[in-house]
């Protein structure tokens, strides 16, 4: 029977952990992500879990102790936080190039400087190039399933890829919430043992991770290409088959909210999306027609999904809870990736671009509200009036008037 | 804000104030009893540690949080209670210099442990803007109530606690700021509690002062007299 609990995200992930029973896990502290690693260490203490702890001396060691067992043959898992995220950098294209599908879980934290705790997408968000296939759960439920499916998709022997289980740090990894901890006989189901078809053994040599010569090097990022597109195919039957015995039914790519007479939408990833559905409920009353999309996936993005989705509207608020400094549109990643993916649409919507809950601030209810404020007026405009908004900042509530005043006398010069 | 809507304007806010490792434990099973106490009624709650207080300081002065709210939570994920209906402080010096009324609800009270009578603790509490909003200062000598002050290491971080929740000097204040407040039940408290004596104990020994427009009796003595007990 699965078991009602009240936990976090972290607690959710160790529950997955366990149930996924790992081999292998390395260790790191760092906030928010130690809870998890506190988690498992007292299970394995308690007898629940048999799993090989390994603590290393700082992240790059953690993410190396897992690539080494997953070549061992492992179900190996690791995690981090902010600055440990980046400080592991360099061992991120060796282990999803070598094709070791550990499980990373990342509770997000904002880069230095100056030091913060909060959430931030930034340091997961700069690894997206390295071929790790991930996304961000809104809640703790999420986050352990996601965990299971995740693993069901990296070791697919056709896919073989590391994954991360994205959360917001603190709204996720700390506060708790109910959910359920899954039956050991469905996950079994579910969740076949991991065999890798090669791996590291003495009696059976191979060699992982060689030098190689140039001419080589194309064909094998080929492949690491490739093999992103059957991710997603994979992701598709996998979501499906995860509700059929979990009985929680996941859209595999993007989550609609009131979205069906819908004429604008916020578009996010992550925990986010609990105070924007009730923002929406409120902003609805008051007659805005305003929706939702929440992104599952980050890597591979999914533009398939929003290619055929977004045309549906007229305008689209991304909110970005990220910086790229410099980046086209002036906000954050997403904000680039949703333009690239629906530019070449017929009727793509007018995409706006908004940074928000930076340092790990809550969006509150009235930040929402103000965006869609703004996504009216440009609804109303009919292009975008101001580009790279940071809500409360460079918000154009004020100057739209402004605007408007000046297109008025524009129109009364052409008459 | 250009919707102009209450969100949660029915949750109760509770914060709870205290000192990083010594009492960090002791604050949040005040708040977590409290909350449980809430659920054990049937009504939607929430509890947690303020995030950026660093309670792994010695002595450091730090929050932890309940909501306890009719309707279900939509400020689920915000990380502090901006609007406190409830003030506690699990030790007495942190009544000065820190503003513990900031952005209090009208008909706040506030629950102190200490020693001390109520009035002498008033005019240390601030900031002086919002006293028009605080109903009543309630004192508890929870340290002096043989329940045992349980020096605990902060340090859940999103993990389980297994430690006994309310054992300590953490559930005779939240028994006092149920009498106090009103915001649970005896019962419900005293059901969810490790430490059952020293909720009841809270609950009986506590002193309430009444305090209107900033002043104690400013208003008036309240209906029930048999309410205010002075030591």
């Amino acid at each position: 029977m699965p078991i009602k609990k009240r936990g976090t995200g972290l607690t959710a992930v160790a529950d997955a952990w366990q149930l996924a029973d790992i081999d292998v896990t390395a260790s790191y502290p760092i906030r928010p992500y130690t809870a998890v690693m506190a988690e498992v260490a007292k299970r394995i203490a308690n007898g629940l879990m048999k799993c090989e702890m390994v603590h290393g001396e700082g992240e790059h060691a953690q993410f190396s102790i897992a690539h080494g067992a997953s070549m061992a043959g492992a179900r190996a898992t690791t995690g981090s936080s902010g600055v440990g995220v980046a400080y592991a950098f360099e061992t991120y294209s060796p282990i999803a190039g070598g094709r070791c599908p550990i499980q990373a879980l990342i509770a997000d934290r904002t880069l230095d400087p100056p030091g913060d705790f909060g959430s931030e997408h930034t340091e997961c968000l700069n690894l997206r190039d390295n071929g790790w296939i991930y996304g961000w759960a809104e809640n703790a439920q999420e986050s352990l399933d996601n965990s299971l499916m995740f693993f069901r998709i990296g070791e697919d022997p056709d896919i073989m890829l590391p994954q991360i289980v994205a959360m917001d740090g603190y709204f996720v990894s700390h506060i708790a919430q109910d959910y359920e901890m899954p039956d050991q006989e469905q996950v079994d189901k579910f969740l076949p043992p991991f065999k890798p078809q090669f791996r590291l053994d003495v009696n059976n040599p191979v060699i992982m991770g060689p030098q190689i010569e140039p001419e080589m090097g194309p064909p094998l990022e080929w492949d690491r290409n490739v093999v992103m597109d059957r991710v997603k195919e994979k992701i598709v039957a996998v979501t499906e088959e995860f509700g059929k015995i979990f009985g929680r039914k996941y859209a595999p790519f993007v989550e609609e909210y009131m979205t069906d007479d819908a004429d604008m939408v916020f578009l996010l990833q992550g925990a986010h999306a609990v105070t924007c559905r009730s923002a929406i409920r409120y902003l609805r009353q008051a007659g805005y027609k305003v929706g939702m999309c929440r992104l599952r996936w980050f890597r591979p993005f999914p533009d398939t999904a929003l290619k055929a989705i977004l045309p549906k509207f007229k305008v689209v608020g991304v909110v970005d809870t990220n910086t790229s400094y410099g980046a086209a549109g002036g906000s954050g990643v997403l904000l680039v990736e949703t333009r690239a993916s629906v530019s070449e649409v017929p009727g793509k919507p007018l995409i706006q671009g908004f940074t928000s809950g930076l340092g790990g601030e809550t969006i509150t209810h009235e930040e929402f509200f103000k965006m869609a404020e703004m996504m009216k007026m440009t609804l109303e405009a009919g292009r975008i009036i101001q580009d790279a908004v940071w809500v409360n900042f460079n918000d154009y509530l004020p100057a739209v008037s402004e605007v408007q005043a000046a297109e008025q006398q524009v129109a009364q010069t052409k008459e | 804000m250009t919707l102009a809507v209450a969100i949660d304007p029915n949750m109760l806010e509770v914060t709870v104030w205290t000192r990083g490792v010594t009492l960090a434990k002791e604050a949040r099973d005040t708040a977590t009893l409290l909350a449980k106490a809430g659920k054990a009624e049937g009504k939607h709650v929430q509890s947690f540690d303020n995030y950026v207080d660093l309670p792994d300081r010695i002595g450091v002065p730090c929050k932890s949080y309940a909501r306890i709210s009719p309707d279900p939570i939509e400020t689920f994920y915000e990380y502090e209670n901006y609007r406190p209906d409830i003030v506690v402080l699990a030790e007495e010096t942190l009544v000065k210099g820190h503003n513990i009324l900031g952005g209090a609800k009208p008909g706040c009270v506030v629950v102190i442990n200490t020693a001390r009578d109520p009035e002498k603790l008033l005019k240390w509490i601030s900031p002086k803007e919002n006293m028009k909003h605080l109903k009543a200062v309630a004192c508890i000598d929870a340290n002096a109530l043989g329940a045992g002050v349980m020096l605990t290491f902060d340090g859940t971080e999103g993990s389980g606690d297994d430690t006994k929740i309310g054992a300590g000097v953490g559930a005779a204040i939240a028994g006092a700021v149920a009498k106090a407040t009103g915001c649970v039940k005896l019962e419900s408290l005293v059901s969810v509690a490790e430490n059952k004596a020293a909720v009841k104990q809270g609950y009986e020994k506590v002193t309430v002062l009444p305090v209107c427009k900033g002043e104690a009796f400013a208003c008036g003595l309240p209906e029930d007299p048999q309410e205010i007990k002075w030591k």
